[in-house]
């Protein structure tokens, strides 16, 4: 179901003469949600910086397809998460990352100037990345964002059933390697 | 009269019925045993002793009769909350999570939204960014809508026109006779121009420079076979009146 404010935004987009400003308009409502969620997964700020501006292109570039089968916040997050990804995976290719990838990422976060968390902190990054890509996406999603599992099924196009036994087993696993780590 | 006599025929009955019923051997003696083992059953199970039934249960019997019938009445059934199924799971769930977030009491004291900062004024300074590059696919798509050249590979494009060209006068030699040889070289020229039009000087700059040194190295070949030609048929005889 479509917000008022979306509608409004996607009316105004049809037209070449408001295009940009309801662009603008779009950006102002969820650029800081999308921001979060993508540093969230990527971690450093110049790489949640790189991925949210693909994010906000490609949306620029396909809005006009957008069809309001989902809520216009699931879809722009739908394109930042699989953006997320692909950058993730870049990185890791560009970086021979093979084995320990939750290192490399722990280790490259605490070099990040805009990353002042503690090792406590650092711990529970590494925790995070050692879970498998779908559970990750899950685990910063329901934690982080505090999203309503609803809306996370909208997103990642998965049942509401799964994504809570998804939540439950990642939990799980990062207690445990809290406990056995700190 | 003779009081013996008074009855006659009874008389005479009653001697053969004396004979007519009969036993079997041995009967008094069973009998009597029969008799004190009936006595003795009797004497050791009493009715009462047989089934035994609680306290007051036929009391209560009425009552729990009663109860059941009521139960089985629908009109009668327990009344549960409006949309208390619609809600259960719902209900579930809420305390399944609240169980979950005390499965992990490490997680739970750890400060989410401490350690990730961002630069001052980076969400002001990001929508300029993005509106810039949103700028630049707007013009680029213009660009592609109105342009009818491809400036970039100019050199593909007259390799392509010179490909045609060739492709003209193949068609012309071997499938076409009615085009005299004449009018195809006049094609070939026209078709060379249109390609060297589209060239820039420095493609054709490089292309002279490249065709020289081919001639001169064709030319030093030439006159090489032309010497060594000359000398294998020269006549002895003519080079002595020569000399």
């Amino acid at each position: 179901m479509l917000e008022a404010e979306d509608v409004n935004i996607l009316e105004l987009f049809k037209a070449d003469d408001t295009k940009h400003q309801a662009f603008g308009k779009l950006m102002e409502k969820y650029q800081k949600r999308v921001y979060w969620h993508v540093r969230r997964l990527v971690l450093c700020h110049d790489d949640a910086d790189d991925v949210t501006q693909n994010t906000f292109i490609k949306a620029w570039k396909n809005l006009h397809n957008f069809k309001g089968e989902c809520a216009l916040f699931s879809w722009l997050y739908r394109i930042a998460t699989n953006e997320s990804i692909t950058h993730l995976n870049k990185i890791k290719q560009l970086n021979h990352v093979d084995l320990d990838e939750s290192t490399f990422m722990v280790q490259r976060l605490s070099n990040d100037t805009y990353f002042t968390g503690d090792k406590i902190q650092l711990k529970l990054q590494q925790a995070i990345l050692q879970l498998p890509e779908k559970q990750r996406v899950v685990f910063t999603m329901k934690y982080y964002e505090d999203l309503t599992y609803d809306q996370m099924s909208e997103v990642l196009e998965t049942s509401v059933g799964a994504l809570k036994a998804s939540y439950h087993h990642a939990a799980t696993k990062i207690e445990d390697f809290l406990k056995n780590n700190i | 009269m003779n009081s013996e006599n008074k009855y006659p025929l009874l008389d005479k009955l009653s001697a053969d019925a004396a004979n007519s019923f009969l036993m079997p051997e041995g009967y008094f003696t069973e009998l009597n045993k029969k008799v004190n083992t009936q006595l003795f059953i009797s004497d050791s199970f009493s009715e009462e002793d047989a089934f035994n039934v609680p306290d007051n249960y036929f009391n209560d019997l009425h009552q729990k009769v009663n109860t059941h019938i009521s139960i089985s009445n629908k009109e009668n059934a327990p009344v549960v909350p409006e949309d208390y199924f619609n809600k259960l799971s719902a209900n579930i769930f809420a305390k399944i999570e609240a169980e979950e977030q005390n499965a992990t009491p490490i997680l739970n004291t750890i400060n989410k939204q401490e350690g990730f900062n961002i630069p001052e004024n980076y969400f002001e300074s990001l929508s300029d960014k993005i509106s810039k590059q949103t700028n630049e696919v707007k013009i680029i798509s213009i660009n592609r809508n109105k342009s009818t050249f491809n400036f970039t590979p100019l050199r593909w494009a007259a390799i392509a026109i010179i490909i045609l060209a060739s492709g003209w006068f193949i068609y012309n030699n071997v499938f076409n006779y009615n085009i005299t040889k004449t009018q195809t070289a006049q094609l070939n020229e026209s078709f060379e121009k249109m390609a060297l039009q589209e060239l820039d000087e420095e493609s054709i700059i490089d292309y002279l420079a490249i065709e020289e040194k081919n001639v001169s190295s064709i030319s030093d070949t030439k006159e090489k076979v032309n010497e060594e030609e000359i000398l294998q048929n020269i006549d002895i005889n003519d080079l002595g009146e020569a000399l």
